[in-house]
Formats: C-alpha cells, sequence, structure tokens
C-alpha cells in the first residue's frame, strides 16, 4: 500500500466528491492530500510539483468533468516523462464497459465507479500501488 | 450486449425495467454515497414536471431520437438531512455545499441508471448535471410527459421526488 507520507491529488469538479475521498484517505492516515476542481488545475498542480521535487504519488480523479475530463488528464500525466508512472486512478459513475477499456488502453492504474464505499476505494489503491510498484521492479 | 431496444414514447415510462433502473440507482445511491436508506413509492404518470422541493439537480439525457430530462427534486429539510449524514454538519438553510451534493448525487444516480440500461442495449449518453435551488418553471415540445417516483426518507413520506421527463 502507498506509504504513509504519500502525496495526494484528488480531482473532482464536485466538492462533495472531493470531500468524501479526502475524508477517506485521512481515516487511513494520509495527511498530504491536495484537491484540485478540474483536469486543467490538477495538471498545473502536477507539474508545479514535479517542478518543486514533490511529485504526486497518487493521483484519484473523476472522469466527467466540464474543462479537461479525468481521461484527458491520465492521457497528459501518461505523456509527460516526469509523470507517466504516476499511479492515477479514475472514479466515474459511467461503468459502461466501453469507458473501462478507453481508460485502461490510456494507462490508468484502476478504475472504480461511483458510488464507492471506503472498503472498494482502498482495495483500487491497494492493486494500483502493487501494480507500479511491480513494474518498478 | 443484446441490440437496442427500440424506444417507444408510449410505453417506455411504463416499462418495469426502464423504472427498475432508476430506483435501484436511486436506492443505491443514496445507501452508499449519503448512508441514507430510501424506501420507493408507487411510479405515477403526469402531464409535466411538477416542482416538488426547494433544491433540485437536473440532467438532460438523450437515447436514440429521444430527449429527457431526470430530476431529483429534495425538500429543503430532507437535504439538509442528507448533507449531516454524511459530513456530521448542522446546516441552518440551503447553501453552495448541499447543491454540490444534490448536483454529485444526480451524477451518481444517472450514472448508476445509465450503465443498467446500456447493459440492455440503450445508447445513454454521458452529461453534466445542474441544480436548482428555489422556484423554477419548464417549458416543454413535444411529448412532455412525467414519470415520477416518490421516495420515502427517515419517516418522512415522499421526501425525495425523482422525475424523468420525455420531452422529445
Amino acid at each position: 500500500m502507498f506509504p504513509p507520507n504519500t502525496k495526494f491529488l484528488v480531482v473532482d469538479d464536485y466538492s462533495t466528491m472531493r470531500k468524501i475521498v479526502k475524508k477517506i484517505l485521512v481515516d487511513m492516515g494520509y495527511t498530504r492530500i491536495e484537491e484540485a476542481e478540474d483536469g486543467k488545475p490538477a495538471l498545473e498542480k502536477i507539474t508545479q510539483a514535479v517542478a518543486a521535487n514533490d511529485a504526486f504519488g497518487c493521483i484519484i480523479s473523476d472522469w466527467n468533468m466540464p474543462g479537461m475530463t479525468g481521461l484527458d488528464l491520465l492521457k497528459a500525466v501518461r505523456a509527460n516523462p516526469a509523470t507517466s508512472k504516476t499511479p492515477m486512478i479514475l472514479a466515474t459513475a459511467e461503468g459502461d464497459q466501453s469507458n473501462v477499456v478507453e481508460a485502461a488502453k490510456a494507462g490508468v492504474s484502476d478504475y472504480v465507479i461511483k458510488p464507492f464505499t471506503p472498503v472498494t476505494l482502498t482495495e483500487k489503491m491497494k492493486k494500483a500501488y502493487a501494480r507500479h510498484n511491480k513494474q518498478a521492479a | 450486449m443484446s441490440a437496442a431496444p427500440k424506444l417507444n414514447t408510449q410505453s417506455v415510462l411504463v416499462d418495469k425495467d426502464f423504472i427498475n433502473a432508476f430506483v435501484q440507482s436511486v436506492v443505491n445511491t443514496h445507501k452508499i454515497t449519503a448512508n441514507v436508506a430510501l424506501t420507493p413509492g408507487t411510479p405515477k404518470i403526469l402531464p409535466k414536471i411538477e416542482k416538488h422541493g426547494e433544491v433540485t439537480g437536473f440532467v438532460g439525457i438523450t437515447s436514440q431520437d429521444m430527449r429527457w430530462v431526470l430530476s431529483l427534486s429534495y425538500g429543503a429539510e430532507s437535504a439538509i438531512f442528507i448533507y449531516k449524514t454524511m459530513f456530521g454538519e448542522d446546516k441552518a438553510k440551503l447553501d453552495g455545499d448541499i447543491s454540490d451534493l444534490i448536483g454529485e448525487i444526480t451524477n451518481q444516480v444517472y450514472g448508476g441508471a445509465k450503465s443498467l440500461l446500456n447493459q440492455r442495449g440503450f445508447a445513454f449518453e454521458m452529461a453534466l448535471p445542474t441544480v436548482i435551488t428555489g422556484d423554477f418553471r419548464t417549458h416543454h415540445h413535444g411529448a412532455g410527459v412525467t414519470l415520477m417516483i416518490p421516495f420515502d426518507l427517515n419517516g418522512k413520506s415522499s421526501a425525495i421526488h425523482v422525475d424523468i421527463t420525455l420531452e422529445k
């Protein structure tokens, strides 16, 4: 699982979902949590964090957002060599198989369908961490 | 996936599977995201959408050549109760946090119903909800028929109304 000092970025256009995800992370003991309300400000934060040599260790993003979607954010993250290996979980209310395939092709670390429980998100985080650590090993 | 069933403006709003997809998604979303239990009442067909509460989440939907509006309406008391159950914060009145919550719930309810119906071959598209607090008026073009499903919450009868309005 992600180490306690991991820095998280939670991206969602609804503050409700950011609060829910943040609460789950806090309950798990994480303290370094930042938020963005859309893909564009998220990408700025990701770029700034890399420049400051304090990159995010995990990004949890909504898919369906009005400015830059979570899928486009994922593609941008994967296209940047500095962040291409960053674990990224997409959360969405759209559970269609075509969405899962599209996200997998773009290199998503894992995928969680809303509504989800804390247990479900925790399991997805464990899988995402294991997948990236396996790749790094 | 099976072939897309041809939607019929006269019958789809009384189609058991169609109604159950929305009922299931409404109950599931409120249970998991908001930790509240809803009990569905008897669906009714109304000639038009009616204002039921103080805060309403809307989402426009397209499928095949038809256009719909899904709306979830909450009385202020019910919306405040749900917010308090989720975040432990007591609000004296409706505010932006509660509107945001109703928008996200509307988003999840539509997403859940969409997934269930698309598994049956429907072709509902992604959409973003909007939330209106206070009074509103609606204008219908074409069919303008509404399926209204009431839900009981915390002992309060018809605390939440879900309307599925066929616009075209």
